[in-house]
């Protein structure tokens, strides 16, 4: 699974580790680069559908907490 | 103050908390908080002294739980901080609205192994929903406001804000005028089509079972829970955390469901052809093995967290929303439609089990669900339980008639021993004209009994009841049934006296040990307005029946040591 994702706070590439992790999937790829205060992010995951899914759905709720901090 | 005064970062603090409409934090102070403790010196805002930062997270736990208002916490850095996280992770886990301000070390030490240094927003990444250091006083406000939202929903949880001692020692020059609360962020409805659809598996249902959990007490829900019960006429029933949604004396309400669930909640549902799983997100010890949940089932599932969907149980109809408003939706969506009558089957549902049975080992000492029944029985209606973790939580459970669900405050999700006390303390001064019980095991009680001195010093009319089975009773029950009766560091034969422990501290106690004691014992209790301890003398090897066995079925129950 590969997911492209922006935050406003780069330590959101923790909690993402943390999830990869806590889940059992693999990390394959992490790419983070910087533009006007914003951190884009683009990560490659390795894991069982179930476990994707599962991380899917947090990334998403992440983004929006993520959102919501900086608002 | 004036507002175009300088405020400090402390001042700050305190500022933003009364706009938020908070009234009362619980916490410790410490040497890197310092300046917001001197910024509370003949301020308004109550803060409550626990005797342990644990305590301070789960007293705002419990005032959260049965208030609905984000509970807030203070404590310093490094141990102060790092005592919190049990509390917050309890918090995570069941969705409780929680704001923790901890102190820091100044700035320029952060990362240097500062004296009383943890990297806590590190520790508490998991821990919480959100967390943030901040780094600049003018950054502060902003950050306590977005902690404030975050935690308020759309799914509750805690987040912690973490102040460097400079940062609230440091001057704001253009502190903002008062504001109201920012509302909580606006929940998603679910669409008209899933509620179409929703509507669509009732109607063509022959065995439909509500199950209603946690999210139901979160979105205030529970008159839209019992709008619908009532207009399906339909068996339900309710995790540890949706007890009290359902009304206590609805025939069709089958009792809570799961591990230590009634007969016929788990029953029914192993037997319906469809499931409305609402505010609850199948907990394994709710589902027991998933592969044999609810087989025969449709499932429709409203959650406000679209992570839940099909996390553990696939969703034939999602209702993703805040769980009141899919529940109005619903509501009205079946006003347009006739419904078939499940009378006959919320009849043959009630049917399928008796209540919880009685332990029926050989003994004549005081049985812990004896008195439970009794307390159930004499307390006032209105009364708020809390509990610790283990039988006894268990066989409350079992037992409770809450009016609603936050009259029954329960570590649910993480199951954290310890939390009895403390968080009755919150539910208090949360709710000061109630009746507030917290049922400890003898275990647990001794995790945070320094709350005694918390519940003294505040002239607090928390009542204690201990079941004391002088063990670890819900580790012995399972190496008893599961383990081959290797009874391996469980024995608490070396208990302390609690009744003289509740002199220590200035508050009554007394003490039973048989069954003709219990009445007169009870009522004693309970007509004090003052703190009272009642240490119960029970049965050591009583066991809570049904048990689920670990891995196996709903249906597959044990009701005796033998089945």
């Amino acid at each position: 699974m590969t997911k492209t994702l922006e935050f406003h706070d780069w330590r959101e590439v923790a909690r993402i580790l943390n999830f990869i992790n806590r889940f059992g999937c693999s990390l394959e790829s992490l790419e983070v680069h910087s533009t006007d205060g914003l951190f884009h992010t683009r990560v490659t995951v390795n894991g069982n559908p179930e476990a994707l899914r599962r991380l899917d759905a947090q990334l998403t709720k992440l983004t929006d907490d993520d959102k919501e901090m900086a608002r | 103050m004036n507002h175009a005064d300088p405020m400090t970062g402390a001042q700050l603090i305190l500022k933003v908390l009364e706009d938020e409409g908070v009234d009362v934090v619980f916490g410790y102070p410490g040497g890197a908080i310092m300046p917001l403790y001197d910024a509370l010196y003949g301020h308004s805002l109550r803060h409550i002294l626990t005797r342990h930062e644990q305590g301070a997270a789960f007293a705002a736990g419990g005032f959260a739980r049965s208030t609905g208002r984000v509970g807030v916490c203070f404590a310093t850095s490094g141990p102060g901080a790092t005592n919190l996280v049990t509390g917050l992770v309890d918090a995570l886990m069941d969705s409780v609205p929680i704001v923790a301000i901890t102190g820091q070390v100044r700035t320029v030490l952060m990362g240097t192994d500062g004296f009383q240094e943890a990297d806590v927003t590190a520790i508490t990444h998991t821990a919480t929903k959100r967390n943030v250091c901040v780094r600049s006083v003018d950054d502060l406000e902003r950050s306590l406001r977005a902690a404030f939202r975050i935690a308020r929903g759309p799914r509750p949880g805690p987040v912690l804000v973490d102040v460097p001692t400079d940062i609230l020692k440091a001057t704001l020059k253009n502190p903002s005028p008062p504001r109201e609360p920012q509302a909580r962020r606006v929940p998603a409805a679910p669409s008209r089509d899933a509620i179409r659809q929703a509507a669509d598996l009732i109607v063509a249902a022959a065995r439909p079972v509500l199950i209603v959990g946690g999210g139901a007490r979160t979105s205030d829900a529970v008159r839209e829970f019992r709008e619908l019960c009532a207009a399906l006429r339909a068996p339900h029933t309710a995790t540890i955390n949706g007890l009290g949604c359902a009304h206590p004396d609805d025939p069709r309400f089958l009792g809570m469901l799961g591990m230590h669930g009634w007969k016929a909640a788990n029953l029914a549902v192993a037997q319906a052809d469809l499931i409305l799983a609402l505010g609850m997100r199948f907990d394994d010890r709710v589902t027991g093995r998933t592969d044999r949940f609810a087989q025969k089932a449709k499932i429709v599932h409203a959650d406000i967290d679209e992570a839940e969907f099909d996390k553990i149980i696939h969703a034939d109809v999602r209702l993703h929303g805040d769980l009141r408003t899919s529940l109005r939706a619903l509501i009205d969506e079946l006003d347009r439609r006739p419904l078939p009558s499940f009378d006959s089957w919320s009849r043959e549902a009630r049917a399928l089990g008796a209540p919880p049975p009685r332990d029926h080992t050989e003994h004549s000492n005081l049985s812990a669900t004896d008195v439970l029944d009794a307390l159930v029985a004499a307390a006032p209606a209105d009364t708020i339980i809390t509990t610790d973790v283990g039988q006894h939580q268990m066989w409350m459970a079992q037992r409770v008639r809450p009016v609603d669900p936050r009259s029954f405050i329960t570590s649910a999700g993480l199951g954290t021993m310890g939390f009895g006390v403390p968080s009755a303390v919150g539910a208090q001064f949360g709710n000061p004209e109630r009746t507030v019980i917290a049922v400890c095991g003898d275990g647990g009680f001794q995790m945070t009994l320094n709350e005694l001195a918390t519940i003294r010093r505040y002239g607090l009319p928390v009542k204690i009841l201990i079941i004391d089975n002088q063990r670890l009773g819900m580790v012995r029950q399972w190496q008893e049934l599961f383990y081959e009766r290797r009874y391996s560091a469980v024995d608490l034969t070396d208990n302390p006296d609690f009744t003289a422990l509740a002199g220590a501290f200035g508050i009554r106690g007394e003490s039973i040990a048989s069954a003709p004691e219990l009445p007169g014992a009870l009522d004693r209790f309970l007509r004090l307005r003052e703190p009272a301890l009642l240490h119960c003398a029970c049965h050591p090897m009583e066991n809570v029946w049904p048990i689920i066995p670990p891995g196996g079925a709903t249906t597959e129950a044990m009701e005796s040591a033998s089945a």
